[in-house]
């Protein structure tokens, strides 16, 4: 019988064969995705050294038992991005911290105070000129493979990550902008990393600090990673942090187990042991954050990102909230403002658009009183580098708001012209849209002006601000928090040639130029304190609020104490369970 | 039946050129790639420029399109511009992950669908039809993203039996695969049951009666061959369908394939990963048509392509 003849006479039998082979293929292919389970066996944590002496990254098979007191347990943390995903510093792009502040060993630490103290650095000083830093490397400190960091290691990566490649090749701009003002890279005797700037960049001691949300400060093994190379080492990382990667699945799981030898323990003269209180840590990727409500009430995730929207979910289910304070805040400006062309040209009418909105009633009504807060200026929120409550935002004062629009020439808001508010659903603050509905209904109200809200996403309108196709028009935005927002405001106030500044005022350009060269951190508070009141009351850019992070946290987890400035998981070894 | 193979490859090959057309011209259209691939608190105007000239954005579009064209035919895609990493490769780490949900999803659909269709033909306007009929409403009707949030906090949450999230064990799958597979099954019951009881009030199923054959020869070896025909089509074009990546589903489930890829990447604007996703999933797409018509001429001797 032909197989035309077969088929045409059989088309049960011919589709029930093919139920089965879809089957039979589902099933092979869903076997292969179970490849999950944890090792029986701690990580090995020694090193064969090879005949010359040198350590090198090959693991010894022989296996080292957990230690009694650690917990066998797994803690299950989901986030809701992981940047690009990549581990390599020189490439990792976005919300990258979530996972590498598990993996890496950074030059410095940080702390809850976000103070800079000694991590893999022990010490450090800086010339006079601000140009020649000099970092003393610890001695002992180990990586996941059990070898031993050293100089030669510190200088690989700093080469690599703020070398002449890297100002071509870095996908991180921050690291970019760095190396093209780096002159050398080298090591001073036995244990002291030296690395000299053609320009003062204060912001450099917390860019290589484990407070910065790209992992720029991370050291990696010079030997494993020459005999991995670039790939490999993104597919399967080695770092000297209290975690040790076990398993990565892109775009899903990064399974994680604790590294008994991380060097910050206080066998090795620190006050304080950052390794975690349990065995291993399951970093997830899920997007939707009904899932990951579900998924916390359920119990298959132990902290969740989480949204104030939520909070009331996430109790019911029986978990609770947990804040990183000052993770986000919102930040309000118009681009171009030097064009005399443009209204918001006239500092009166920037001032006036502040005056106008009622911050408080916008927390009291969109988010809640332990969620958001209306102080500080931009990124300077209390808990950051140059803050005083000088700082604060602009009251709300309707009456004042008007007296400005008049002395601009705009009396009850008259022959202003239309403005248009861009802004986009943002993940680590809710209801922006919602929010410029609201300003924009107190700018009616209160200034009698006509405002357009346009929720566009934020690639979009980032490109078109770039281009310089938004001048005039006010962008509402998200970002970040941190304790050093020097980068950005150079950027912003300090680079004429920058395509995201929002003023060309030479004397606020070297104000702040002359507060990015002070590098000696005695100095920088008051410095950017400085600056930071100078540029406010430019009012080029303001914000309404900044929020706190909430997690949401389940029944297992007995404490944990995340630090602020920081919208990813911090302080893992703070969380104990019950 | 070789020649009309030949035209469909033909025709396939046409309708890839157009959609490379479509998707390297759209990309253009929603703003330069190079402005999107520039970080814009740290770029200037000569970071720009280096950009355009290194991705030979600078050249013509025409220059540019038959670069791509180039490049693509050798599976090259480009590099994301988010991690550096090639974009084919990328789409080949991420499509297991769609195929094995796709594979149990229409499985699913087929086992369920078929003879739910039949039922309700043969027992028509019985209890077994309303069913049927309700069953199929609500999968076609009711938001994929809604089923799935319920069937989690239902099975997840509240009763705790089966995952959340993610991939593992065959328990990760049942969620997901039925939520991808409601709607489709909705549409093999429907389109069953209608093709069904068309065929069951043909002529020659009278004849077969009148013959004195068994109502189980009528029904199994005579109605159902016929009315599984057009079903065919349906599965297959759906099959592709899911094949191209079940973003919804993908996005609520944490699975990690291809339709949150594309989405990741429309949303990051990384051109090349979304030119390589529709791409690849266009190719997809004209095989599976192309097989289901050669087997549509296998099945149904009323069919001449020639």
């Amino acid at each position: 019988m032909t197989v035309s003849g077969w088929l045409k006479v059989s088309p049960k039998v011919f589709l029930f064969a093919g139920f089965m082979l879809i089957l039979g293929i589902a099933v092979a292919c869903g076997s292969s995705a179970t490849s999950t389970a944890l090792p029986t066996t701690a990580p090995t944590a020694t090193v064969v050294a090879p005949a010359d002496g040198v350590p090198t990254a090959m693991p010894d098979t022989a296996t080292k038992p957990p230690q009694e007191t650690v917990p066998q347990e797994t803690v299950t943390i989901m986030n809701a991005v992981w940047g690009n995903e990549r581990f390599v510093p020189r490439d990792a792009v976005g919300e990258v911290a979530t996972y590498g502040r598990a993996l890496h060993g950074y030059l410095v630490a940080g702390n809850v105070r976000s103070e800079m103290i000694p991590g893999i650095a022990t010490a450090w000083s800086i010339s006079e000129d601000g140009l020649v830093w000099d970092f003393k490397i610890r001695e002992g400190v180990k990586f996941h493979d059990g070898s031993v960091l050293t100089l030669d290691d510190v200088l690989f990566t700093m080469d690599h990550t703020f070398g002449p490649e890297s100002a071509e090749f870095a996908l991180e701009a921050s690291l970019a902008a760095i190396a093209k003002t780096t002159a050398s890279i080298e090591g001073v005797g036995t244990d002291t990393l030296r690395i000299t700037h053609t320009k003062a960049f204060a912001s450099f001691l917390f860019l290589l600090s484990e407070m910065v949300a790209p992992n720029s400060g991370a050291i990696m093994p010079k030997a494993y990673f020459e005999q991995v190379e670039l790939e490999g080492y993104n597919r399967d990382p080695i770092g000297a942090g209290a975690f040790e990667v076990v398993t990565y699945k892109p775009a899903e799981q990064i399974l994680l187990e604790r590294f008994d030898d991380h060097y910050y323990q206080p066998d090795n003269g620190f006050s304080e042991d950052r390794r975690p209180k349990f065995q291993t840590l399951d970093l997830r990727l899920v997007s939707s954050l009904p899932t990951r409500v579900a998924a916390l009430a359920a119990g298959n995730a132990d902290i969740v990102e989480s949204n104030i929207a939520v909070r009331n979910q996430i109790q019911r289910g029986g978990g609770r909230i947990i804040f990183s304070q000052e993770s986000s805040y919102t930040w309000l400006f118009i681009p171009g403002c030097w064009k005399v062309e443009l209204v918001c040209s006239n500092k009166d009418v920037r001032e006036a658009l502040d005056y106008a909105i009622d911050k408080q009633l916008i927390i009291d009504q969109l988010y809640s009183s332990d969620s958001a807060a209306a102080k500080g200026w931009t990124a300077a929120t209390p808990s950051a580098l140059g803050y005083s409550p000088d700082l604060d935002p602009l009251p709300f004062d309707p009456v004042k708001a008007q007296e400005l629009m008049t002395r601009a020439g705009y009396p009850g808001g008259e022959g202003f012209p239309k403005l248009k508010m861009n802004t986009w659903e943002a993940g680590d603050i809710p209801f922006m849209p919602e929010q410029a509905e609201v300003i924009a209904q107190m700018w009616e109200t209160n200034l009698g002006i006509e405002v357009d809200v346009v929720v566009g996403d934020a690639n979009t309108i980032r490109g078109r601000w770039l281009a310089r196709e938004l001048d005039g028009e006010v962008i509402f935005r998200t970002n970040e928090a941190r304790w050093d927002g020097g980068s950005n405001y150079n950027a912003l106030y300090g680079t004429l040639d920058s395509a995201a500044r929002v003023s060309e005022d030479p004397v606020l350009r070297a104000a702040m130029n002359e507060a990015f060269a002070i590098v000696a951190p005695e100095l920088r508070q008051d410095a950017f304190n400085k600056v930071y009141k100078q540029l406010r009351e430019a009012h080029y850019d303001f914000s309404t609020l900044y929020v706190n992070l909430p997690w949401g946290v389940g029944p297992r987890i007995a404490t944990w104490e995340p630090w602020p400035l920081a919208p990813y998981q911090t302080a893992l070894w703070t969380i104990e369970l019950k | 039946m070789g020649r009309f193979i030949l035209s469909r490859v033909w025709q396939g090959i046409l309708t890839l050129l157009v959609l490379s057309l479509i998707v390297f011209f759209s990309v253009r259209l929603s703003g330069d790639p190079a402005l999107f691939m520039l970080p814009p608190e740290a770029a200037t105007a000569a970071d720009y420029e280096k950009l355009k000239k290194n991705l030979g954005l600078d050249k013509p579009l025409a220059v540019q399109y038959v670069n791509y064209l180039k490049d693509a035919l050798r599976g090259d895609f480009g590099i994301s511009t988010v991690d550096r990493r090639p974009a084919r490769e990328l789409l080949f780490e991420r499509l297991p992950a769609t195929i094995q949900l796709a594979t149990v999803g229409m499985a699913l659909a087929i086992l369920v669908g078929v003879p739910l269709g039949i039922l309700s033909a043969v027992k028509r306007d019985s209890v077994f039809d309303t069913i049927g009929k309700f069953f199929a409403v609500v999968g076609m009707a009711a938001p994929q993203f809604w089923v799935a949030i319920m069937l989690i906090l239902l099975f997840g949450a509240i009763l705790k039996v089966l995952p959340t999230y993610g991939r593992g064990g065959p328990e990760h799958f049942i969620l997901p695969a039925i939520v991808l597979a409601w709607s489709i099954m909705a549409g093999i019951l429907r389109l069953g049951r209608s093709s069904m009881l068309e065929i069951m009030d043909s002529e020659f199923i009278t004849f077969t009666r009148v013959k004195g054959l068994s109502e189980h020869l009528v029904l199994w070896k005579h109605a159902l061959r016929n009315a599984l025909i057009p079903l065919l089509t349906f599965s297959g074009i759906s099959l592709a369908g899911l094949l191209n990546g079940a973003i919804i589903v993908e996005v609520v489930f944490a699975w990690p394939g291809i339709g949150r890829l594309l989405l990741d990447a429309v949303v990051a604007r990384n051109f090349p990963v979304v030119q390589a996703t529709v791409m690849v999933s266009g190719f997809f797409y004209i095989v599976t048509a192309l097989i289901v018509d050669i087997l549509y001429a296998y099945l149904d001797p009323r069919v001449r392509y020639d």
